[in-house]
């Protein structure tokens, strides 16, 4: 028996060998359908669902809870206290912990380096179950007042500043200008929670309920066995609620919306982005379905074409299983081969976006963002190979062997055992047909909506231009006043310094519903919803730009009555043959429901890229009279030689040197990073939707083309009886539209139900969608008139007596 | 005398392959007369089929000139061939040549449907009534796959017939036919002649030659002058019917 497996696989090398050409076609399209959606699978599965590369990761949770303010609109925010509150009673944690975002200095020496920091729980590293490099972890008492401060650092800080010293341990460094004693390195790669590269003890009273301190924290931990996170994240809502209300009253106008619980991976995933994602492995689905179908039909067309070898073999006696075998190892040979070297292209493209996306982000990418050739990229590849192995060369092998083999036999009129085949080519053609016109469609959109971001004018000039967002303490700025003055002071310092031209402060009251004066509204859900900003200083640097009336300044301060400016695009919709200025709006803000005098319209930006700058409508207040606890500082440099952090840092600290440290963000870079993230997705979109296409054409035309030769004789038949050409001509063409014409019906409509699904993050206009759905059909059906004409000239200009003797 | 409906004047034929010339007719003169019965034999290899393509016009010949009533067909257009084929030549294979797709009806009326002059006949009626001829009538419905050989050469011979063709081709057509099939094909065809067809026909078969009016003998792509022995034996049939002519050759332009 073994030796009989050699011999049929030896049998099978050999046959390959003859035919190089159809191994390598076969072995190519198999290798690139694989590798395009073994890359998109393994590109999203790490974005969202990857295990942690942490020892045990198995029900690790993060929490946290969303409220909704007039005075910052909707954000994600657990005070510290609310977070111990909810720790001391919550039921639903085995563990659990809570951490403090903190971006620091750390000093040490001539050396100043921004380090992005935690400060946590000791019990961090219990958390995420890791032991140190060198030294010792954060200890409970650590936090306590009288201790000496101490800090954790990770491998990479250790070998940049410390040169991997071990003498490290013990040594004084300065965060934020506090001399702290080093007592460990984390191992290489440990950055939990997310991308910090510092651990410091959280302070005993954050841990209290009962303090006042508000700062933004987080909760994680692990959740009890048998615990949901449906459950756990119902709890962390009514701790929260509870903790909530008993302070409301130092919170007015702000509501509690959500507690939020999930895995660290899918904590901060947007839901346009798992839609989008979802959208990913759609299409990647369809190529790797794609990639099936074709690799299906060629082996099933070379066990059709040894139907006749197979039946004088059962004829000759050969038992069932050997001709099985024999016709299967040719198919099991090529799966491998394909997947293997599918695997070897993805790995490479994995590490190559590895390395691309470190570079683009800096430290900033989360620690279990790592692509590469995992245990689970790998299964899904060897799934894939048994899968094909098992329905797209057993199975057909199976078939040939157990085919009526007397019929084939006998038969004369050479191609009877075809019937069933034909079958199932016109089968594997249709659904070609339909996979590719889903892919198409599918690709097509995503890329255009991509290519729509990438393009996107946000009506903003970023050149030059960075920007900060500074958050005040409530405590220290309980009063409107209070807050407008330092934002005042701070802009008017950035303004009057050397070293920038321009600099506004930024307030985003988010969209509410405007009333438009002299339009009557049944309800408030009739107004349209208009952005609300406020502003200090002109923004006349970066945009939005004056295009007619006054700009707001210091003629708008508290006390006044309140001035508006419109974007062009609201003036444009709403006073159409008519100046706006001198016009009312209304706008409940604060609550107080304001009455606004239009003074001044400025040109069109638009803060969300999913939205048009043309069509997205903006109002402007005065931040004298309506700023709000958090502000974005946008400021100019002069020259690009400006050292920015030293200036601002300086001006910031003029002010009010007991602020947080904050980061500095250079606009234009990031502008430029996330387009050039952008533009690199859409074009592997486009690379993937063209290398289908040409895996469909080549499908498409080598199924039709095949099953066109094979009737090479019946052509020849029907010319002997006196058929024209013409006549046979469109019988190919018309044989060939059934098939085009369902599967585009198909694809087409499982597509279009898709991209219903889709609609609110996919939305292009009709148009776009028109021509997509155009181009789609018109280059399909050129495709499979080709694929039809093509072999059919060929079968018709054989002279009738030479197709005749075709076997 | 009958008129002439086929006249070859040195047919010859070569194939190539892979530049080695295999002539596979050399300078063929062959006057063929309406409603005459001839066989062609010889031994495998020499040329037959390669004849009798030429003479269906499914091959053409690389010299010499073939007229078919009268008219010189060695240049019609590809779609006048296929019309001649159509009306003038019924072809019956030794491997049959059914389409395996199609029912044995649907077989039949293949020709009529390629004939615009057909297309307001009752195309079915017209198959069955074939089919009932050659004994066929009861499995119209069947697939070529689903008959017996002998059947399967009764339901192409019935295709051959349906336009009413006045030459019929056959090449060994009783070649895969037990002896009993292959009696009732060659009655067949002796009713053909008696109704006024021409028939050309390749056979090794002696009892076929025993059958037809003149035997044309070919060994290497050339026509033997002397008649091989058994010597021919006179036709034992009815006398034939007045022969039929060329139905549309004066359509042909
Ligand atoms: N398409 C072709 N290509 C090359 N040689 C051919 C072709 N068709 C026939 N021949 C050659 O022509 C000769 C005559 O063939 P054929 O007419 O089929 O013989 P037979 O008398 O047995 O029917 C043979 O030697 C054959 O090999
Ligand atoms: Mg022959």
């Amino acid at each position: 028996m073994m030796t009989h497996l050699i011999l049929d696989m030896a049998y099978s090398l050999r046959l390959l060998r003859k035919s190089p050409s159809f191994t390598a076609l076969c072995v190519l399209v198999l290798a690139g359908g694989l590798a395009v959606s073994l890359f998109t699978f393994a590109f999203l599965y790490t974005l969202t669902n990857k295990p942690l590369p942490l020892p045990d990761q198995s029900s690790l949770y993060r929490a946290s809870r969303d409220w909704y303010g007039e005075a910052f609109g909707e954000s994600r925010y657990l005070p510290a206290y609310e977070a111990a509150a909810i720790r001391q009673q919550a039921t639903v944690f085995k563990e659990h912990g809570i951490w403090q975002n903190k971006t620091v200095y750390l000093s040490q020496g001539e050396n100043n380096l921004v380090v992005s920091a935690v400060r946590s729980t000791a019990n961090i590293f219990d958390i995420s179950r890791s032991g140190p490099l060198l030294g010792r972890l954060l200890h409970p008492r650590d936090s306590q007042p009288d201790q000496t401060p101490v800090a954790v650092i990770s491998y990479a800080i250790w070998q940049s500043q410390f040169a991997g010293n071990d003498e490290v341990i013990g040594k004084q460094i300065y965060i934020n200008d506090v001399a702290t004693e080093i007592v460990g390195v984390m191992p290489k790669g440990y950055r939990f929670p997310i991308s910090h590269d510092l651990w410091l003890p959280i302070s005993q009273q954050l841990l209290h309920p009962l303090s006042t301190q508000r700062e933004k924290v987080e909760l994680f931990g692990r959740l009890k066995p048998g615990v949901s996170r449906e459950q756990a994240q119902q709890q962390v809502l009514s701790l929260a609620e509870q903790s909530f209300s008993q302070r409301a009253e130092t919170w007015p106008g702000v509501e509690l919306i959500r507690a939020k619980v999930d895995i660290f991976q899918r904590f901060d995933v947007s839901t346009e982005m798992k839609i989008f994602s979802y959208a990913m492995n759609m299409l990647a689905f369809f190529i790797l379905v794609l990639a099936a179908i074709n690799v299906g039909n060629l082996l099933f067309v070379r066990a059709i074409q040894r139907n006749r070898e197979s039946a004088i073999r059962i004829a000759l006696g050969a038992p069932q299983w050997r001709l099985i075998s024999q016709l299967m190892w040719e198919g099991v040979i090529i799966t491998v081969l394909g997947t293997s070297i599918a695997v070897f292209i993805s790995s490479v493209l994995l590490h190559a976006v590895n390395i691309y996306f470190r570079s683009l982000m800096n430290n900033e990418l989360a620690f279990w963002y790592i692509w590469e050739m995992d245990v689970t990229v790998f299964s899904a590849a060897l799934a894939f190979a048994v899968a094909t192995i098992v329905i797209a060369c057993f199975w057909p092998a199976f078939r040939a062997a157990r085919q009526d083999f007397n019929r084939v036999l006998r038969d004369g009129t050479r191609g009877a055992q075809s019937k069933h085949a034909g079958f199932m080519s016109r089968l594997l053609v249709t659904l070609q047909i339909s996979a590719i016109s889903i892919i198409m469609v599918l690709g097509a959109v995503i890329s255009t909506k991509v290519h729509n971001l990438t393009d996107m004018d946000l009506g903003y000039d970023v050149k030059g231009i960075s920007f900060s967002i500074v958050e005040l303490p409530e405590s220290a700025y309980p009063e409107n006043t209070d807050k407008s003055l330092f934002f005042e002071r701070l802009q008017r310092a950035l303004f009057n310094s050397q070293a920038f031209s321009g600099a506004t402060v930024r307030f985003n009251h988010s969209q509410l519903p405007v009333a438009v004066g002299g339009v009557e509204y049944q309800r408030d859900a009739d107004k349209p919803k208009v952005q609300v900003f406020s502003m200090i200083g002109s923004s006349e640097f970066m945009g939005p730009t004056l295009v007619a009336g006054r700009e707001l300044d210091s003629r708008d301060g508290s006390g006044r009555a309140p001035a508006v400016l419109v974007s062009s695009s609201m003036a444009k919709r709403y006073w159409p043959n008519d100046s706006p200025i001198d016009k009312q709006i209304e706008v409940s803000l604060q609550a107080k429901v304001l009455r606004l005098n239009i003074v001044g319209v400025v040109s069109n930006t638009t803060n969300n890229p999913f939205h048009k700058k043309e069509s997205y409508h903006e109002i402007y207040l005065s931040g004298l009279q309506f700023p709000m606890q958090r502000g974005t500082v946008f400021f100019e440099k002069t020259s690009a030689g400006v050292l920015v952090e030293d200036n601002f840092f300086r001006a910031i600290n003029a002010i009010d040197s007991k602020l947080d440290i904050l980061t500095i963000e250079d606009w234009e870079l990031e502008a430029d990073a996330i387009g050039k993230m952008t533009v690199t997705f859409r074009d592997t979109i486009v690379i993937c939707g063209v290398f289908s296409l040409i895996l469909a054409m080549s499908g498409i035309y080598g199924i039709t083309a095949f099953s066109v030769e094979k009737r090479s004789q019946e052509v020849g038949v029907r010319r002997a009886l006196g058929a024209t050409d013409r006549k046979i001509m469109g019988l190919f063409v018309r044989q060939g539209s059934r098939q085009l014409i369902i599967g585009l019906l198909c694809g087409c409509l499982i597509s279009g139900l898709m991209m219903f699904g889709l609609s609110s993050i996919m939305a292009i206009p009709s148009v776009v969608y028109l021509v997509i759905y155009a181009s789609v059909i018109v280059s399909l059906t050129l495709i499979v008139l080709a694929a039809v004409i093509i072999p059919a000239r060929r079968a018709v200009n054989l002279l009738p007596a030479v197709a005749l003797r075709y076997e | 005398m009958a008129k002439t409906l086929l006249d070859l004047n040195n047919i010859s034929k070569s194939f190539f392959t892979e530049d080695i010339e295999t002539k596979a007719l050399k300078n063929i003169d062959l006057v063929v007369s309406q409603g005459e019965y001839v066989s062609l034999t010889g031994p495998s290899g020499c040329g037959k089929s390669t004849l009798l393509s030429i003479l269906g016009l499914l091959d053409e010949a690389s010299a010499g000139v073939y007229k078919l009533c009268d008219i010189d067909v060695t240049n019609l257009s590809r779609d006048q061939r296929a019309a001649v084929r159509n009306r003038e030549i019924g072809f019956i294979f030794q491997s049959f040549n059914l389409i395996s797709d199609l029912t044995v009806e649907e077989n039949v009326m293949l020709p009529l449907t390629y004939n615009k002059a057909h297309q307001n006949i009752d195309m079915k009626n017209l198959a069955k009534e074939m089919l009932a001829k050659v004994n066929m009538g009861h499995r119209i419905k069947h697939y070529p796959a689903q008959l017996s050989g002998g059947q399967q050469q009764r339901v192409a011979i019935a295709r051959a017939l349906v336009n009413q063709p006045s030459l019929i081709l056959a090449d060994e057509p009783t070649g895969n036919l037990d002896s009993e099939n292959a009696t009732a094909v060659l009655e067949i065809l002796d009713q053909l002649h008696r109704d006024g067809t021409t028939i050309c026909m390749v056979t090794h078969d002696s009892r076929c030659v025993e059958r037809v009016n003149r035997a044309v003998y070919i060994l290497d792509g050339e026509i033997c002058p002397s008649p091989p022995s058994p010597p021919l034996l006179p036709n034992t049939g009815a006398a034939p019917k007045p022969a039929k002519a060329c139905k549309q050759a004066a359509t042909l332009d």
